[in-house]
């Protein structure tokens, strides 16, 4: 284990954030924080400086596309991944622009998937090896 | 999946019926091949046993069922007439004004209540058709067995019946409008006639066969009365052999019932008992199967000159309408005989009138818009009555006039709102609902009566235009010259043309209202599925999905192991469907981004190229977004599966919107085969629909062999087509 990320995930369904939590916990991510609204997002990465936060674009009421702009412009240094159950080609034109480094389904989301997305963006930026995951 | 979805489901396949409905509603289709299609629809969305439509006589004593999907099983077969208290649904209706459903048959009574029970039939629901305010009739739904229906099976049923009604006052604007200008025809073909010097006999055959072909009865009479001797004469006739009295004939009072009656009141009259009525010439008529009788004064310069008569066949029902066409006719052929006596000006009248009447006529089965249509009016009436002006105008409950359309003015728009309380033609109508002159501007105050009077005018003339009973508006004309003193008379005749015109209109704008209104919702039920799907059962769904996978991370048996990944592998299939059925159940993005970033994903998913032009389109209402979506969405389909085109242009753009005006466009064009039809199963028409219940323009140009464009204009704001006067 070289690298352990840490992860804070945002989205409006207590399910799913219980089950994600649960998956990437497992898969060797710390899940620091987990919020439910954009407001609650914004104080808990101030906080907790994640390495990478998952967002949702439909976040209830919210626009999770403003929400990963806002985290993205403050802390240019970390990760936002959006995630949604809609398939990318339904959200191309929102996904582009928003300052997120990537976008995963929530059904394959997964330790592996954000490691690499990362890992894109850093050869991108730097030319750096991706991190590895247990 | 829960209740909830099932429901859905049942929403969304209702509202595809109505849309169905309307769209035959739109295209003119008549209320028979309505009912079979509203039948289909009713029996599959409401899953009853049997549809059945009821129309009412006027004063709804009496009904008869139309059509019905009994088959074998009916009581009654469509065509007849029966007393409204056989049949328990159809009395619970016109009693309440409203819906109504009967439970329980097991006490009821009468023939119909037992052959129900013999045939099995359960509870059964009916709800009115309102055409024009009245209970024409009612669509009946007959359940099998006991079980009841649902609650909600009146509101449902009256989805129906509201596009019923539409379609049922369609064809009665068609009618009347048809039977006008059959009437007007008519009048032109007799006064042609006159005009030529034909013998007054010719001229009166020419009338009665006329007067029969139109009102469809068996034979009709045309009888003059001489007050002196008090005796009829009869003129013509076309009964042949069957008549009671020859040609030329004279009678007395008591032997023509329906000629006394009219010198008794004045008016129109019907007969229709014969059967006590004393002496040979009643006798005759019941020999010779004659039933009913409706019969007009004939006034000849404001004195009777005798009268019509039209007698049905034994057994016909002539339909109330006959007294008004008989009158209307009766009066024309009168302003056509006096107007005989100078041959010059009776040739003007027959050419003038009556290719006017045709103009106007045909602007309104064409459908123009109501400044058109009232301005052809005004122009048509200022050459016929050869006078400088002529206004039509609307009134309202302040006792002011909006002019829709006029001739001879140099001074006013369209819209221009007049008040009309002063001393002038048009507030003398609207106080006393019937024609009106001035012909003394000098001795007047009023401020509209000294414009009159600086303009030059020295006579005027107002009629009212009377729709449904109400007086709608009223048309003046103004002259230079003293106007003749039938001028009221001709005047009324246009003014019977132009309430046909807006009875027309009104039906077409509630039929445009309408549309809109299913599309809109079947739009929003949409939507709101994809929306309770996507919150609900697909984020569930991938919830149980990841928690699946994180089991999968415990060491566990090799069976168990193997379990896990056949759920996971299965839910990824259950997941996979459900996104497919959302997306095609409404755009996510649509709702999200608007016109522009939905566009640009269609063309990023078109296996065609797509050259995009798309210019900063604001947030637009939603069905107008909606529907640039759909004919887009389509088009590129269309392109992709049938035109082997090369390249596809897309190009969307927006004038506006400012408060209540602009219009977005769309085009697809492409390089293709061309050939494309509306009627091949493309799903155009689904977009002609949507695009024309917006009160938008669909255009679609596709020449074999060279390529297919698509083309869509939609207004925006609230003034969504369809024409405004009424």
């Amino acid at each position: 284990l070289k690298v352990s990320l840490s992860c804070l995930i945002v989205d409006d369904s207590e399910e799913f954030l219980a089950s994600a939590t649960r998956l990437l916990s497992l898969q060797g991510v710390r899940v620091v924080g987990r919020a439910s609204s954009g407001g609650e997002a914004i104080t808990l990465a101030d906080a907790l400086r994640p390495d990478v936060t998952l967002v949702d674009i439909e976040l209830g009421d919210e626009d999770g596309i403003e929400l990963a702009r806002r985290l993205a412009s403050a802390a240019p240094s970390k990760h936002v991944i959006l995630i949604s159950l809609r398939d990318r080609g339904e959200l191309t034109e929102l996904i582009s622009g928003s300052g997120a480094i990537g976008f995963l389904r929530k059904d394959v989301l997964g330790a592996q998937a954000v490691a690499d997305l990362i890992g894109r963006r850093r050869q991108s930026d730097a030319g750096q090896e991706p991190p590895h995951v247990s | 999946m829960s209740a909830e979805p099932a429901q859905n489901r049942n929403l969304l396949r209702e509202q595809e019926a109505l849309r169905r409905v309307a769209t035959l509603v739109a295209q003119g289709t008549g209320p028979e091949r309505l009912f079979d299609a509203v039948a289909d629809e009713v029996s599959v969305v409401l899953g009853v046993g049997a549809v059945s439509l009821v129309g009412y006589d006027s004063d709804r004593q009496m009904f008869s069922p139309i059509a019905d999907t009994h088959g074998r099983r009916s009581a009654m077969p469509p065509g007849a007439w029966w007393p409204l208290g056989v049949s328990p649904l159809g009395r619970l209706i016109v009693e309440t004004g409203r819906s109504a459903r009967i439970d329980d048959w097991s006490r009821l009574e009468g023939p119909v209540a037992e052959r129900h029970r013999a045939e099995g039939y359960g509870p059964a629901v009916g709800a009115p058709i309102l055409v024009d305010g009245a209970i024409w009739g009612y669509i009946g739904v007959y359940g099998e067995g006991g079980e009841a229906f649902p609650p909600d099976c009146e509101s449902r049923l009256g989805a129906f019946t509201q596009l019923m009604a539409l379609a049922i006052a369609n064809v009665q604007a068609r009618d009347q409008l048809r039977s006008l200008a059959e009437s007007q025809g008519a009048l032109r073909r007799v006064a042609t006639l006159v005009a030529q010097g034909d013998e007054p006999q010719t001229v009166f055959t020419a009338v009665a066969v006329e007067a029969a072909r139109i009102l469809g009865v068996g034979a009709v009479s045309l009888i003059s009365y001489d007050p002196e001797t008090e005796l009829f004469t009869k003129i013509f006739g076309t009964h042949g052999e069957r008549a009671a009295v020859p040609d030329g004939g004279s009678w007395g009072l008591d032997q023509c019932p329906e000629g006394a009656l009219i010198l008794r009141t004045g008016g129109p009259v019907r007969i229709d008992d014969w059967t006590r009525i004393p002496g040979p010439v009643a006798a005759r008529h019941r020999e010779q199967g004659f039933g009913q009788c409706v019969a007009a004064p004939i006034v000849l310069d404001g004195t009777h000159w005798g009268h019509i008569a039209a007698f049905g066949e034994a057994g016909q029902n002539l339909p109330p309408r006959c007294e008004a066409q008989l009158a209307d006719f009766t009066h024309l052929m009168a302003s056509a005989l006096s107007n005989a006596r100078t041959r010059d000006e009776l040739r003007g009248l027959a050419e003038r009138q009556g290719a006017a009447l045709r103009r106007v006529a045909t602007l309104v089965a064409q459908q123009a818009s109501a400044p058109v249509i009232f301005d052809a009016v005004a122009g048509e009436a200022s050459r016929a009555l050869g006078v400088a002006r002529v206004d039509v105008g609307r009134c309202d409950s302040g006792g002011s006039v909006t002019l829709l359309g006029s001739t001879g003015r140099s001074d006013v728009q369209h819209d221009h709102t007049f008040s009309r309380t002063g001393e002038c033609v048009a507030a003398k109508v609207m106080q006393s609902g019937t024609a009106a002159r001035m012909d003394d501007w000098a001795t007047l105050a009023a401020a509209d009566a000294k414009v009159a009077a600086e303009e030059g005018f020295r006579s005027a003339v107002g009629a009212p235009i009377t729709v449904d009973g109400t007086l709608w508006g009223v048309i003046v004309v103004l002259s230079d010259e003293f106007l003749h003193r039938d001028t009221e008379t001709r005047l009324t005749d246009f003014t019977h043309l132009v309430a046909s015109s807006i009875s027309n209109v009104h039906a077409r704008n509630s039929l445009i209202a309408s549309r809109a209104r299913i599309v809109t919702a079947s739009d929003e039920t949409r939507r709101r599925i994809e929306r309770n799907l996507h919150d609900g059962v697909q984020q569930r769904l991938v919830s149980v999905a990841l928690s699946v996978r994180a089991a999968r991370a415990y060491p566990l048996p090799r069976e168990v192991q193997s379990g896990l990944d056949e759920i996971a592998a299965a839910l990824d299939d259950v997941m996979e469907e459900i996104r497919i059925f959302s997306r095609g159940l409404h755009p996510a993005l649509l709702s999200r981004a608007g016109i522009g970033p939905s566009v640009r994903e269609l063309a990023r998913r078109s296996p065609v190229p797509v050259m995009l032009d798309v210019a900063a389109v604001p947030r637009l209402p939603e069905p107008v977004e909606t529907a640039v979506y759909y004919v887009v969405s389509e088009a590129l389909a269309n392109a992709a599966k049938h035109s082997r085109a090369t390249e596809v242009s897309v190009t969307v753009g927006c004038d506006g919107p400012r408060a209540g005006a602009g219009v977005v466009r769309a085009t697809v064009a492409d390089d293709g085969v061309g050939g494309a039809t509306p009627d091949r199963g493309s799903g155009l028409i689904g977009l002609v629909d949507r695009v024309e219940a917006l009160g938008g323009r669909f255009t679609l140009d596709s020449p074999a062999g060279r390529g297919t464009t698509i083309s869509i204009e939609l207004p925006l704001g609230d003034r969504r087509g369809g024409s405004d006067i009424a």
